[in-house]
């Protein structure tokens, strides 16, 4: 994807007038679409994101459309999700379809009688970026954009039910006659259209008229971009993420990433997911732009890494110090800790070292680390606790293979240290309390013990199996299980509440 | 195959069922009237005249036992069921044959919470969490047992003479019998003659010792088109070839391959409990591996295992592996959509 990146940027044609061309008159500002003009803009881009820190929206040229209040008022995470959220429901469009939109969110959007709740919104978003991408941005090359304040009902409709869309009813009356031209899908009409869309300040429309700003230029000088809709819409998609990498991440960049990088049950959490996606250009090694690493919010990290998306109970990583070493609760304890003060280091180290190794000499490097680590937590250990030392056995030098460390590294080496290490310390936090729970259970039935501390029952004989392996993975089958029932029940009730809201 | 003609009555295409003597139905035409409660009546059927030799061995101990088992199945199940809003399964029977399978896999002299545990691990972990009847990959008696055997080995292996009536409640003092499986591990032809194995006249589990009404509840089922014979038989002749060919310590090969198959639960296992349909594999060739497998794996266990009984274990073993096996040789579907053109 990178090379491809590389080579599509100077296709882009320095001057928008290009696309007079084609017969698609585009009204550009003058201060151009900065990250869509190559090395240039790419400079430029460069420089006025240095000036503002980590917002990448305000490297924007003034006046240009892309300048936004509210996505700037946002934190970063919030930032990306929105403005994913935007795209992804601008693409539906209709609102029998069940179309969401997060109104409350949007400044100047007229808010449709029926909008859904933004909490019900989020989850659906899901779903529908799993749906390639390109069949959407494919009819919108030839198309035209919609109009202002009418960002749901006309942005895409020609994409989804072209047939359909002129009956809908429009959501603004300026927006009518906008909509019903919009579908239409001819040039005379996107002449029509396009000032409207490039000056529109709906904020969900905004980054989308952005990118189809740059994005004209770019398809105007190519002669099959009308005809191969499909593959020119990725293309142009692809172009898109090369022009920005590190402002904002388009939604094929972020797919990819998605799929390798999370669990299912990770992926559902929009938040969560922002603060990953929000990164993702920056993995190519070989660009000449380090983007400042981003930092993910430290109170979601933190409720992550312990509770809703516990490495040990919904991830089920690092399940081995389970099998063995967790059959009393002082071992299991020792273990957790073990892995928390290697994951701490490996976590912090691959923040540190971030693209400047390709991933795989990192992996190593990582492993290396953590074996350094695990070498001296034996030392310590015996030190300190030796009867834990003969219980725990092999199982020490095994940390420095735990599946958590890389796990959470591709996470960490896309954010900024500071971030890493919330999220090394959270996740180790989550993981350790976790074993530890599940090493107290384990005594308490399988020897009849608390923290050594004889709790026997006369007639009550020890379930022996718990102090075996087996019980451990049994035990640890049916505590993840509760707990996903748990978070499955609380997001429905939350979610349940916050349409009640509404 | 006893399986293709087990599609219940419920199922059947309603408008196949008119009045007039034509009927069009899809396939297949050849129906049997056999549900999971038909199916389940015939086991129980079968395993009730081990019931009345172990009250006759035993005493009055082994049936109360049995009810405990049966009745905290039942239980497990019914509530398990309710608590998750699932349609209630406790009318198939399948629960009731769990309890008595579990039942038959323990010693008469265990006190009465040990089946209950054995139940609840059985009905609750193996079966329900997976999904209820048709969904377990092991079998939840077999489990059941394997569970109280690592959990409570020493009440899970102590053997009462038979002809020694228990109490029904109370403690009591027996005096414990020497199971011929222990015999058998140390490479020793048991005291108990080939008859008296054959009988049941031996320390075992309650359900386990009569291997010849065992036989004969198993060939009801063979008869009565329950079970197919090729996993039971496939089973007990690997076992025999295998103990034929190696016996241990220098024993008379002959005598050594009967004490090996007449001992221990091998029989009860064999044609009630590797033949679970949800559990062993559906092709014929997946069938005879896996019998072949339960055979070897129940001689390796036998011969080097930890435990003086393995059959369970070897079930298990085999019962989680039986996904694979049966994907040896897949039927393959001919026409279909690939080959039109």
């Amino acid at each position: 994807m990178s090379d491809k990146r590389r080579e599509d940027v100077p296709e882009v044609p320095e001057d928008p007038s290009v696309a007079e061309g084609n017969g698609i008159d585009i009204p550009v500002p003058e201060e151009a679409p900065a990250r869509g003009r190559g090395r240039r803009g790419r400079k430029r881009a460069e420089r006025s994101e240095a000036d503002s820190g980590l917002l990448p929206e305000s490297g924007a040229p003034a006046g240009t459309v892309y300048t936004l209040g509210p996505q700037n008022e946002f934190g970063d995470v919030e930032d990306v999700s929105f403005e994913q959220a935007s795209e992804d429901a601008a693409e539906p469009s209709e609102p029998k379809k069940g179309a969401a939109l997060d109104i409350s969110d949007i400044p100047n959007a007229v808010a449709a009688p029926d909008a859904p709740a933004s909490g019900k919104f989020r989850k659906r978003k899901k779903r529908r970026t799993a749906q390639p991408r390109n069949t959407a941005a494919a009819p919108e090359e030839t198309s035209v954009p919609a109009a202002e304040d009418s960002a749901p009902s006309s942005q895409d409709a020609p994409a989804a039910e072209p047939a359909s869309v002129p009956e809908e009813p429009p959501a603004d009356v300026n927006a009518a006659e906008n909509a019903d031209k919009a579908p239409s899908g001819e040039p005379e009409t996107s002449e029509a259209a396009e000032p409207a869309a490039d000056v529109a300040d709906a904020a969900p429309k905004a980054s989308r008229s952005k990118r189809r700003g740059k994005r004209r230029p770019a398809q105007a000088d190519r002669p099959d971009s009308g005809d191969t809709p499909s593959e020119s819409g990725e293309a142009a998609a692809s172009r898109d993420t090369a022009s920005a990498p590190d402002a904002e991440p388009a939604v094929p960049a972020k797919k990819p990433k998605k799929k390798s990088r999370r669990t299912a049950a990770q992926a559902e959490d929009a938040a969560g997911d922002a603060a990953e996606t929000e990164s993702a250009p920056s993995e190519t090694p070989e660009k000449p732009l380090r983007a400042p690493k981003p930092k993910a919010p430290a109170a979601t990290l933190l409720l992550h890494g312990i509770l809703s998306e516990n490495p040990l109970l919904f991830g089920l990583v690092g399940v081995f110090p389970v099998v063995a070493a967790a059959s009393t609760g002082l071992t299991a304890l020792a273990a957790g800790i073990c892995v928390l003060a290697a994951l701490i280091v490996t976590n912090l180290a691959a923040a540190l070292i971030g693209d400047r190794l390709p991933r795989r000499l990192r992996a190593a490097l990582l492993l290396l680390l953590a074996a350094c680590v695990s070498a001296g937590e034996q030392f310590a250990l015996e030190a300190l606790l030796p009867e834990t030392v003969d219980a725990l056995g092999i199982f020490i030098p095994l940390v420095a293979v735990c599946g958590l460390t890389l796990a959470r590294e591709s996470f960490a080496s896309e954010h900024h240290p500071a971030s890493a290490l919330i999220d090394a310390a959270a996740c180790g936090v989550g993981f350790a309390a976790a074993l530890t729970l599940l090493g107290v259970i384990r005594e308490v039935i399988g020897s009849r013990a608390l923290f050594g501390l004889d709790i026997s029952v006369p007639g009550l004989p020890p379930v022996l199996v718990f102090a075996a392996p087996a019980g451990g993975l049994l035990l640890l089958g049916l505590l993840s299980g509760a707990a996903r029932y748990v978070r499955t029940k609380r997001r429905a009730s939350k979610r349940g509440s916050k349409e009640a809201e509404l | 195959m006893a399986r293709s003609n087990l599609i219940p009555k419920a199922r059947q295409n309603p408008l196949a069922r008119g009045s007039g003597s034509l009927r069009r139905s899809p396939a297949p035409h050849l129906r049997a009237d056999a549900s999971t409660r038909s199916i389940m009546s015939d086991v129980l059927i079968a395993l009730s005249p081990m019931l009345i030799v172990s009250v006759f061995f035993y005493g009055f101990r082994t049936l109360a036992l049995t009810l405990t088992s049966v009745a905290s199945c039942i239980a497990f199940e019914w509530l398990f069921r309710r608590a998750v809003k699932k349609p209630a399964s406790v009318g198939d029977l399948s629960a009731v044959v769990t309890g008595v399978l579990l039942a038959y896999n323990l010693p008469a002299s265990v006190p009465y919470w040990i089946p209950v545990v054995g139940a609840a691990f059985a009905i609750l972990i193996v079966k329900q969490l997976y999904g209820g009847i048709g969904k377990n990959f092991l079998n939840p008696a077999l489990a059941g047992k394997a569970f109280l055997l690592v959990c409570f080995p020493d009440v899970m292996q102590t053997w009462t003479q038979p002809f020694e009536h228990l109490p029904l409640f109370g403690p009591f003092e027996a005096e414990t019998a020497a199971n011929p499986l222990e015999a058998l591990k140390n490479g020793l032809i048991p005291d108990d003659s080939a008859l008296e194995l054959l009988l049941g006249r031996h320390a075992g589990a309650l359900g386990e010792t009569c291997a010849l009404l065992l036989l004969f509840g198993g060939l009801y089922l063979i008869l009565r088109r329950v079970i197919s014979a090729r996993i039971p038989l496939v089973y007990l002749g690997t076992v025999a070839v295998v103990t034929l060919l190696f016996p241990l310590g220098g024993a008379r090969p002959l005598e050594w391959m009967t004490s090996e198959l007449l001992s221990g639960s091998l029989i009860l296992a064999a044609f009630f409990m590797a033949t679970d349909y949800t559990t062993s594999p559906v092709t014929p060739l997946g069938q005879t591996v896996y019998a072949v497998g339960c055979g070897l794996v129940t001689v390796f266990l036998r011969y080097f295992g930890g435990w003086t009984e393995s059959v369970c274990f070897a079930i298990l073993i085999m019962n989680s592996c039986a996904w694979l096996v049966d994907r040896i040789r897949l039927p393959q579907s001919r026409g279909g959509a690939r080959n039109v053109r």
